[in-house]
């Protein structure tokens, strides 16, 4: 009951951030013509469907490839978070904070760097759907790397893998500089857009291509969610019920990578988003991964909606980076977590 | 056929022309970089101006237009707010996607490569004046730039030897970097009789003490915000190794205005004339 009402809630919340999200911008539009816009597209009429040049234009090749990529991306950073930390048993491992994203977007650049003798043969569409799956690669890389590195008899040592998780960020980050640097200034032109994320530059191709690359893990990963559960209690107990621990530890790896992955191509690191969901998602309704992932995805689709919205309207004309908001919004909640753990080794 | 009708098909003709041409011709731009601004300005195009960059802030009534770009950071709605037939941008600073989402608004966007001597100052011009389509204006800009250019370097002032100039691009001590061949300020600083006294690297590269002494340069040239980023003329002065070169025992540090000495537009004979005015 109680948990019909939240995925009511959160469904209704999204719907109404992506009314909001397509009618405000920079560019004031009266939302009768967004109404008329969109449901001209749709193949109706509202308001008398007449088309309004260029404000139809922002609308449909702006905002909406936007909006969609703000869900997209937000579904994804949520519901990877939520599954990572399942594996992890631990509700500090956050993509970006354990260096899965600086992994994907080191793989990113490296292939944006080469771009001219890939892109050239394989023209810009195949050219996104390399780089994300570029991307997933290093994601995919790094979340093993880390989780070998802090298991410690089968289960995985906080402090060993928050500072695993400083040294690849502190190192793809080295790179990523050192790469950019090398590369011709044109070509990189701003190291802020992997640091710091955008949603700026979402267009129909490249959402798109993001588009099965978060659907897959989205829909996937909640059938791994009884075995999540178990893996919470042990890894033995995954055993005992005749499950195989070691495949779906990989499963959910490769999901939660691959959406990781493709977001931090098209969108940059976007912070915080995957600890701040699914911390949020279990205050209100318990650990359960069988709640947990699919609300997770829902309401990280919601807030990067919102976090876009902020970041596209504080300092008009210009942007804010929604890393930035996301940073903002997220630290607090990392702060609080630790306090709390903190109490609980004290008491 | 009457005479009536061969004026009449010469009316409408003119006409067509003429539309055409107005046609053609861009009416709301937006500039993102301070030399295009510059240029569309002198041009005589400064009223078509919707809005530019940050960095272009003169003459004063371009300064007060808004400024929707910022570091190359810019939101692709707040630009097409503007509603622009045109937008002039320099060469790379659109990303790929930036350019897409432009293209699918039907707004025309033309990039603008700069390249840093005489020949590349006219070129420039004549690149901006084609995108807003009036080439006869841009070839006579272009023209009147390169002759002034022509008696500015046949008027120069000439010393004993040309000085070895440092430019120092400075954002606050730790943030210096130092111009090599074939930098804008390699340029100007050749054309203005002075030699660049980095001979070693090309580009902006780190600012070091070693390569500082070791280049011992005569003169060491910033932009006013870079000095005064440093702390000042005395602060910088008591930086160290600046005591070890010519300019440091001279204390010849001159300062100047960055954009007029970068942007390679109209504006070069200016520059080159005030640059050789400070060095020699």
């Amino acid at each position: 009951m109680k948990r019909t009402v939240i995925y009511t809630c959160l469904g209704a919340g999204l719907l109404v951030s992506i009314c909001f999200s397509l009618a405000l911008g920079a560019m004031r539009i009266p939302l009768k013509e967004v109404i008329d816009t969109l449901s001209h597209t749709l193949g109706f009429t509202v308001f008398g469907g007449t088309h309004h040049g260029i404000n139809e234009g922002v609308i449909m090749m702006i905002r909406l490839p936007r909006t969609l990529m703000g869900i997209l991306v937000g579904a994804a950073l949520g519901i990877s978070g939520a599954a990572i930390q399942g594996i992890f048993r631990n509700p500090l491992a956050e993509p970006s904070l354990v260096g899965i994203s600086a992994g994907a977007s080191l793989m990113a650049v490296l292939i944006i760097a080469f771009e001219t003798l890939l892109f050239s043969s394989l023209g810009q569409v195949l050219g996104y759907y390399l780089l994300a799956f570029g991307a997933f690669a290093g994601a995919g890389i790094t979340a093993m790397l880390v989780y070998n590195l802090s298991k410690v008899n089968g289960q995985a040592n906080v402090s060993t893998m928050l500072l695993a998780g400083i040294a690849i960020n502190a190192m793809a980050g080295a790179l990523t500089g050192l790469v950019t640097y090398l590369a011709d200034e044109q070509k990189l032109r701003s190291i802020t857009f992997w640091m710091m994320g955008s949603l700026g530059g979402a267009t129909w191709q490249n959402v798109s291509c993001l588009f099965p690359f978060v659907i897959i893990p989205v829909i996937g990963l909640p059938f791994l969610s009884r075995g999540l559960n178990l893996f919470a209690i042990g890894e033995s107990q995954v055993e005992l019920i005749g499950l195989n621990p070691k495949r779906i530890k990989i499963l959910v790896v490769v999901l939660a990578t691959m959406a990781v992955g493709a977001s931090v191509a098209v969108s940059g690191i976007i912070g915080f988003i995957g600890l701040l969901i699914p911390h949020l998602t279990r205050l209100m309704g318990g650990v359960d991964h069988r709640f947990v992932l699919p609300v997770s995805a829902l309401m990280g689709a919601l807030v990067l909606t919102l976090a876009d919205m902020v970041s596209r309207l504080v300092v008009q004309p210009i942007e804010l980076p929604i890393g930035v908001v996301t940073a903002l919004m997220g630290t607090p909640i990392f702060l609080y977590i630790l306090i709390k753990d903190k109490k609980k080794l004290v008491n | 056929m009457s005479l009536k009708k061969y004026y009449i098909i010469i009316l409408v003709l003119s006409f067509s022309l003429a539309a055409e041409r107005s046609a053609a011709q861009a009416k709301r731009i937006i500039t993102l970089s301070s030399a295009i601004s510059e240029t569309v300005n002198a041009l005589g195009y400064g009223r078509r101006i919707l809005a530019t960059d940050v960095t272009s802030v003169s003459p004063e009534e371009i300064n007060r237009l808004p400024k929707v770009s910022r570091n190359r950071s810019f939101s692709v709605e707040a630009i097409t707010g503007f509603r622009p037939d045109l937008i002039l941008v320099p060469e790379g600073d659109f990303s790929k996607e930036n350019l897409y989402q432009f293209k699918s608004l039907g707004i025309r966007v033309v990039t603008i490569r700069q390249e840093f001597s005489v020949q590349g100052a006219t070129k420039f011009i004549r690149q901006i004046a084609a995108a807003i389509g009036d080439k006869a204006r841009g070839e006579q800009l272009a023209q009147k730039t390169e002759n002034s250019v022509n008696i500015t370097l046949s008027q120069l002032k000439k010393g004993n030897k040309s000085p070895k100039v440092l430019f120092i691009y400075a954002r606050g001590v730790g943030t210096m970097n130092v111009a090599g061949k074939g930098s804008s300020m390699d340029a100007i600083i050749k054309l203005a009789g002075g030699k660049n006294a980095i001979q070693e690297f090309s580009d902006f590269k780190p600012y070091t003490t070693e390569a500082l002494v070791k280049s011992n340069p005569d003169i060491i040239l910033m932009f006013d915000f870079g000095l005064s980023s440093l702390g000042g003329r005395e602060a910088f002065l008591d930086l160290p190794g600046v005591a070890y070169t010519n300019a440091g025992k001279n204390k010849r540090i001159v300062e100047m205005n960055g954009p007029l000495l970068i942007n390679f537009s109209n504006r070069l004979p200016e520059a080159i004339k005030a640059l050789n005015n400070r060095i020699l």
